[in-house]
């Protein structure tokens, strides 16, 4: 019985040491964050329109949120930066013989042990560029959630390389440039690209690893286009409309498609609709595992 | 001292030189009285060149070094340029030449300046009528569009953040590294009690093989650490080879790891207790009055001692190179602890063979005394021979 109460005794000493303990991390923790939430800077960057007529435009955006959209007209480019000052530093700068800006943030490569979460840290940034310049946009992102409003913008190239990310590309409204070519290469993200006939470009190449790409083929092509997709392990929904014509050849290790509503003669599958459309896609798919849908809206 | 005031002390070491150094910092950041700043002469003159302005964060690292000096004693060239410290207006009737550098103060534009401007802790204030040729740079402040025109590009770099400077920088990583060590200290210490309630035996054998073969427990942990990947690979292997055990993989591969983490886990409170109870008993021996002995107690003063080995870098871990030898010093303590602990779990069988653990004793060392000082488990207590004690007659 004796033995039984020191134990008790001995316990409940433990626990009431524990939880002062335990208070103490405690107070300790919410001291701590408030300060970690100090490293994050702003910084400012734009730059006047002075009559120019071309920008290439290079964004690099490691981490965080990204919007990328049409400005108002009096800048030739303009950020809005909140970063990790910890971590990255800001990119700005403008090369007016080549004109070429590159906007963004990058790593400072000062890695380390951290203990603390850095989750939490809402690094962002807003990109602007205007609607009167024939832009090459060439954006390369890491781990990011991003929105890339394209519609009102002069795009004559689109090269866009994402990571680990999450990203919306939408051509809200017709392309007034004549668009060369559309490259998009995704890693392990998930990303969406709405209303692509607006973007008036021709020939569209998409390049993917493991995450799940859905293209919507709305906005108004203006001319017959090609679309190779090259996937790993990721799933490729078209969203068509059905006054679009599909031509679909699907190649490669195991690679998925989904042909109802298709006909196939010679490995080309042929949407029924075809004959009579305004406007035709050629579709190329070549792929290892991933599969390929083609939902009719 | 009283062990009171010591800890006081420290915290006071701690905390208040970092404030010190803190309210220095804010000195430097004060509204000085407006003036021209003379150009740097000398061998070896201090140089802002205004005339690039792509790298703002090196450009405010060079001009805030400038700061770290006397105000008597700034000195700086700027070429194409001026520099003025304190706050600065170029009227509306007037043409400013070259590039502007404002130190610790805002520039006032009412008129023209053909060249680029740069603000440090001051604002770019762009009236009506003002132009500037070049670009703008704010550091730790803004450009204010009041109808005035940047032809050029314009940059605001935010102030910065106040965990930037060392002191708070330094406080900041030691409350994040002690709020670190105590979840760790804090999570072994349920994970203990769990063992203490209910494997004592176990735990108690461990911690005896750790007490009484230090060196074999060390030697045999550190060859299980080179062992176990080739002998896990080996294992695999062997079953995907037998074809039926292919089946056992995924056990496999979830339950080897999920072992050798409480072996190392088991081991290393093994450990803590050892140290406790050693540290405990020479109390003891001493004469010091120290409460009740028991498991609990000796694994809680245990892992406080393994903790105290990490509180030196975590109150100097920002030191330059010594905080990286502190962290390297505590990380390889620490190392030992642990491949001690995991070699006396191997030893012990998980705390089931109390073979090393120096509990079997030759006959003739059972003396009188002895067992009358220490407990055995499993060995019956002697009976007093007739007529050696006191007669209750």
């Amino acid at each position: 019985m004796t033995r039984h109460r020191e134990r008790s005794d001995a316990i409940s000493r433990l626990l009431r040491d524990l939880r002062s303990l335990a208070m103490t991390g405690v107070a300790l923790t919410l001291l701590a964050s408030p300060l970690a939430a100090q490293t994050i800077r702003d910084y400012e960057y734009s730059r006047p329109l002075r009559g120019e007529e071309q920008l290439r435009a290079i964004v690099e955006f490691g981490a965080g949120r990204l919007a990328l959209r049409a400005g108002a007209g009096d800048h030739l480019y303009s950020l809005i930066l909140r970063y990790d000052a910890d971590r990255f530093r800001p990119i700005g700068s403008y090369n007016a013989a080549g004109a070429e800006v590159r906007l963004g943030v990058e790593g400072t490569g000062s890695g380390g042990i951290r203990v603390d979460s850095r989750r939490a840290l809402p690094q962002t940034a807003v990109v602007e560029l205007p609607t009167s310049v024939a832009l090459s946009l060439d954006i390369r992102l890491g781990a990011t959630e991003s929105t890339l409003e394209l519609g009102g913008l002069r795009i004559s190239e689109f090269d866009l390389k994402t990571g680990a990310s999450r990203t919306s590309v939408t051509f809200g409204s017709k392309n007034r440039e004549s668009c060369r070519t559309a490259s998009v290469t995704s890693g392990a993200g998930e990303i969406t690209v709405m209303n692509a006939g607006n973007s008036g470009c021709r020939s569209w190449r998409f390049d993917g690893g493991v995450g799940a790409v859905t293209i919507d083929l709305g906005g108004a092509w203006p001319a017959d286009a090609r679309l190779s997709l090259n996937m790993a392990l990721g799933g490729v929904t078209l969203q068509t409309p059905r006054d679009l014509g599909l031509k679909v050849r699907v190649g490669g290790f195991l690679a998925g498609f989904e042909s109802s509503g298709f006909s196939k003669e010679n490995g080309v599958y042929t949407s029924a609709n075809y004959a009579a459309a305004a406007r035709h896609i050629e579709v190329t798919v070549t792929s290892a595992l991933g599969g390929v849908k083609v939902e009719w809206k | 001292m009283p062990t009171g005031s010591r800890a006081l002390a420290l915290l006071a070491l701690l905390f208040g030189v970092p404030a010190a150094r803190a309210d220095a910092s804010e000195l430097s950041r004060q509204q000085p009285s407006p003036k021209a700043i003379p150009p740097s002469s000398g061998a070896d003159p201090v140089v802002a060149d205004l005339d690039r302005l792509d790298d703002p964060l090196r450009l405010e690292q060079q001009l805030r070094r400038l700061l770290t000096v006397a105000v008597a004693d700034l000195r700086v060239t700027v070429p194409n340029g001026q520099a003025r410290l304190g706050d600065f207006s170029v009227g509306s009737n007037e043409t400013l030449a070259g590039n502007l550098l404002v130190l610790s103060g805002s520039a006032d534009l009412f008129g023209k300046v053909t060249g680029n401007v740069v603000t440090l802790d001051g604002d770019i204030i762009m009236h009506e009528g003002a132009v500037v040729s070049g670009s703008a740079l704010s550091i730790g402040g803004r450009i204010r569009e009041l109808g005035g025109i940047v032809q050029g590009e314009q940059r605001a770099l935010g102030a910065p953040p106040a965990a930037e400077t060392a002191p708070a920088g330094a406080l900041r990583l030691a409350l994040t590294n002690a709020a670190g060590l105590l979840g760790v200290l804090l999570t072994l210490g349920l994970i203990g009690i769990g063992f203490v309630l209910f494997a004592r035996p176990n735990l108690e054998t461990i911690s005896d093989t750790v007490g009484h073969s230090v060196f074999r427990s060390f030697l045999t942990g550190l060859l299980a650490q080179v062992l176990v990947i080739p002998t896990f690979g080996m294992l695999l292997a062997g079953l995907v080879l037998s074809v039926v055990g292919i089946l056992l993989v995924p056990f496999v591969v979830l339950v080897v790891p999920l072992l050798f983490v409480a072996a190392l886990v088991g081991g290393f409170l093994g450990v803590a207790h050892a140290m406790g109870e050693t540290h405990l008993r020479r109390r003891m021996a001493a004469g010091v009055m120290v409460g009740s002995a028991n498991s609990y107690r000796y694994l809680g003063l245990g892992l406080l001692g393994i903790g105290a080995v990490w509180l030196a870098w975590i109150a100097f871990g920002w030191v330059p190179v010594a905080g990286s030898l502190m962290f390297g010093a505590a990380f390889l303590a620490t190392w030992l602890l642990a491949t001690i602990g995991f070699g006396a779990c191997l030893l012990s069988a998980a705390g089931i063979k109390p073979t090393f653990a120096g509990r079997y004793m030759p006959p003739e060392a059972l003396t009188d005394e002895y067992l009358w000082a220490t407990p055995q488990f499993g060995v019956t207590a002697m009976k007093r021979p007739e007529g050696s004690g006191p007669s209750r007659q």
